[in-house]
């Protein structure tokens, strides 16, 4: 077992193939040598820490991902990646609000659990697609804060790339 | 707690490499954090297109293409158009927007003078992809000042165009050839023929222009453009090109000549400047065009090796001491004017058309009576006739070829002109015969064009069954393909096969016995089109499309077969292309599996090399 520390304080016992699950904490296991050590985590809330390890625990039998293939500048350019290849459980697991969303994408992402940082951005990503600029703002709380210049000049970088 | 304009750039990145370009630019338009942060990644992959003066650049973001899911890109802007033209686009740097925040203004002089150009250019150092440079009138003796260190990384293709004499480009020529991505370089400029000063017809240029020629990099297309012409007055700069000593150029590939001066500029130019390399496309502008032709043969026939043949309607032209003295042709467009019924062409050595049209009315009465069936029959036809009307035999075989396949060689001419049998003595029929006679007589003579590698034959005018371009697909020592086509989006190709044509389009075997014509089945007509187009099975087809129309009205009923056809003969490599779906639905299904089998060790070879629009052969 591996026992993961958040930075509030709140300590979980995880299996080591869940844990293992990141590559971070996989590592620092292994630079510090025992299996038995707490492993502080400052950056995660328990209640994230708390999903992602749901989410580890689900995945923990999960092949690992290929290596990234080493692209030159002869290849093909890279593709429009799929969204819609999310298996049911994961869809329901990001059943979430989006702040919680965007919180696990970050942990993930500093925990380095790669398949979760990418279905988190897949869900953001399927959040974002087919809306308008103010559905956007709605939809993810963001305020329109451009000023009079910025959207004279968005105007016309789109006037010019709208005309091919 | 975090918010999508609070995640960090990798967490963006990441999100937006899963949205299309209409919703990645939606997402920027949300907020100014996210525009500013987004903006090094919503120009990469950009690719800015220069080469039009009149259109506005094109963007593109690499992420569009090849796309698995057409639904993600279906709504992209312009996705089918820009997929088209940069199918090959990797990724291109950034192009920052406030750098390129004038992107019309690079093409005129008024906005960047000569001077400001390196300076101007130097943002695009490394995402310039077309470029067109344009010079006035006050820019010629100028020097266009650029620096050793004056880079286009990303440059592939560059077009100059000096219309008024031209700048000094020694230096910026120098430069180019560091460029590695510059594979096309077309220089665009213009010779002044004048007697001014001397009363001699002189050539005049800017030394500095001509000067310039000479450091012209070595790139893969390098197309020299030079005008010829008349013009009332002189520059200070432009001075006469025998004061400057020989030219060469060896790095020119194709060098297009437009010479409104009768031949005698490019005769002159070609005493001062070499081109060693250049393939020459030389355009004659004279109204007297066919006799300029035949006027400056002596010159043409030495250098020109593209040459574009179409003869008009009504029209009187020599051929035939033309075509064996083209020794360095290698590439002949050619349009067929054959088999319109709104004129005809006449060869001006073949000037018994009296005689010859009285003979073909004779021949079509005759042949009507005595419907013969082999060949031989035809020609117990034929041969008194040409001794009634003094003929001479030879010079009007391709005629006599023509009739004689009324009978005998059912792939190429039978089945189109077994009609003439059952037809009264008409002109058009007779005019019909004269036009591919002639078609066939130019088919023929093409024979003596020793040198001869590509053939293209547009159709869009009308085409029939052609023995002699079956010969040349055959035999012609030289040649190495020939392409047929109609062109897109103009006109198809458009037979006009009267009622009487009955194995053609079926209008039954005795057309005055039926009430209403039978045509043919679509797929019966497309097997015969398509073995007509020639028979033989080095040929590869990438459009072909047969439709029949019959349309009834007063008389006879026209059946128009409109054939869309895009064709290329393998003549010279004689690659056998036996199992391509034109192949497997026309050819015998016994014969397919035979040759298949005889030929199985090369098929994929074969029918992989050449990919439709990507074949590369045809240069």
């Amino acid at each position: 077992m591996v026992t993961l520390v958040s930075n509030d304080n709140k300590k979980f016992e995880v299996p080591k193939d869940v844990a293992y699950k990141s590559v971070l904490i996989k590592n620092m296991v292994e630079d510090i040598g025992d299996e038995n050590a707490e492993i502080p985590l400052p950056r995660a809330q328990a209640s994230v820490l708390e999903k992602v390890i749901d989410y580890c625990t689900y995945h923990k039998d999960d092949p690992p991902l290929p290596a990234p293939v080493q692209k030159t500048q002869d290849d093909q350019p890279d593709r429009i990646r799929r969204t819609t290849d999310i298996i049911e459980w994961d869809y329901n697991f990001m059943n979430l609000e989006n702040p919680v969303i965007f919180e696990i994408m970050l942990l993930a992402n500093y925990l380095d659990i790669v398949p979760l940082f990418e279905l988190t951005c897949k869900t953001v990503a399927n959040k974002i697609k087919g809306k308008s600029p103010e559905q956007l703002r709605e939809i993810f709380g963001i305020e329109n804060d451009f000023t009079p210049e910025q959207l004279d000049e968005i105007r016309r970088e789109n006037e010019w790339a709208e005309d091919p | 707690m975090s918010s999508l304009n609070t995640l960090p750039l990798e967490a963006l990145h990441q999100i937006v490499s899963y949205v299309p370009y209409e919703d990645f630019k939606n997402l920027r338009q949300s907020c100014a954090k996210l525009h500013d942060s987004l903006e090094p990644l919503y120009w990469e992959g950009c690719v800015i297109d220069l080469s039009d003066p009149f259109k506005k650049p094109i963007r593109i973001i690499s992420q569009l293409f090849d796309s698995e899911s057409d639904e993600d890109v279906s709504d992209c802007l312009g996705y089918n158009l820009l997929k088209e033209k940069y199918q090959r686009v990797f990724k291109y740097p950034v192009v920052p927007w406030k750098v390129f925040n004038n992107p019309g203004g690079i093409f005129s002089v008024e906005c960047y003078k000569i001077t400001e150009f390196p300076d101007v250019m130097n943002s695009f150092s490394n995402t310039l992809k077309n470029l067109k440079l344009l010079f006035s009138l006050s820019d010629a003796g100028k020097t266009l000042l650029v620096s050793p260190g004056f880079e286009l990384n990303n440059l592939e293709s560059l077009f100059i165009e000096t219309t008024n004499g031209g700048p000094y480009l020694k230096d910026f020529f120098s430069q180019c050839s560091k460029w590695p991505n510059l594979k096309t370089l077309t220089l665009s400029t213009r010779v002044i023929l004048e007697s001014i000063n001397t009363g001699q017809k002189t050539l005049y240029s800017t030394h500095e222009e001509v000067l310039s020629l000479q450091a012209i990099p070595h790139v893969q297309n390098c197309r020299l453009k030079i005008d010829i012409c008349e013009a009332s007055r002189l520059l200070d700069v432009q001075k006469p090109l025998s004061d400057l000593p020989y030219v060469n150029v060896p790095a020119i590939t194709t060098l297009e000549i437009e010479d409104e001066a009768s031949l005698l500029g490019f005769e002159m130019l070609n005493q001062v400047w070499n081109f060693p390399n250049a393939e020459l496309e030389l355009l004659i502008t004279r109204k007297e065009y066919p006799q300029a032709l035949v006027e400056y043969l002596p010159i043409i026939s030495q250098h020109i090796n593209i040459l574009s043949f179409f003869l008009p309607f009504n029209f009187v032209f020599s051929h035939r001491p033309v075509f064996p003295k083209f020794q360095s042709l290698s590439c002949l467009h050619f349009q067929p004017v054959a088999y319109e019924s709104y004129g005809n062409v006449y060869l001006s050595e073949y000037t018994d058309e009296g005689k010859i049209k009285s003979f073909l009315e004779q021949f079509l009465l005759n042949f009507r009576e005595t419907d013969p069936k082999n060949e031989l029959e035809t020609v117990k036809i034929i041969e008194p006739l040409l001794e009634k009307f003094c003929i001479d035999k030879d010079q009007y075989q391709p005629l006599i070829d023509v009739l004689c396949g009324l009978t005998t060689d059912s792939k190429n001419m039978m089945h189109l002109l077994e009609t003439f049998s059952r037809f009264p003595t008409k002109v058009s029929c007779s005019q019909s015969i004269y036009s591919i006679a002639v078609n066939e007589m130019i088919f023929r003579d093409m024979m003596e064009i020793k040198n001869l590698k590509y053939l293209s034959v547009e159709m869009s005018k009308g085409f029939y069954p052609s023995p002699y371009l079956q010969r040349l697909a055959e035999i012609h020592t030289s040649l190495q393909q020939i392409r047929m086509f109609s062109k897109k989006n103009t006109t198809s190709i458009s037979l006009k096969i009267p009622s009487y044509a009955p194995s053609v389009v079926g209008m039954g075997d005795e057309y005055s016995r039926l009430q209403q014509p039978i045509p043919l089945s679509q797929k019966e007509t497309e097997k015969y089109m398509y073995n007509v187009f020639p028979d033989v099975h080095y040929k590869y087809f990438f459009e072909f499309d047969v439709s029949t129309n019959v349309v009834y009205g007063y008389g006879d009923p026209d059946v128009t077969v409109t054939v869309m056809i895009d064709c290329v003969i393998d003549v010279a490599r004689k690659r056998r292309f036996l199992n391509t779906p034109y192949q497997q639905a026309f050819i015998p299904e016994s014969q397919v599996s035979k040759d298949l089998k005889f030929y199985k060790h090369n098929i994929y070879d074969f029918d992989l090399m050449i990919k439709g629009p990507n074949f590369q052969g045809w240069l």
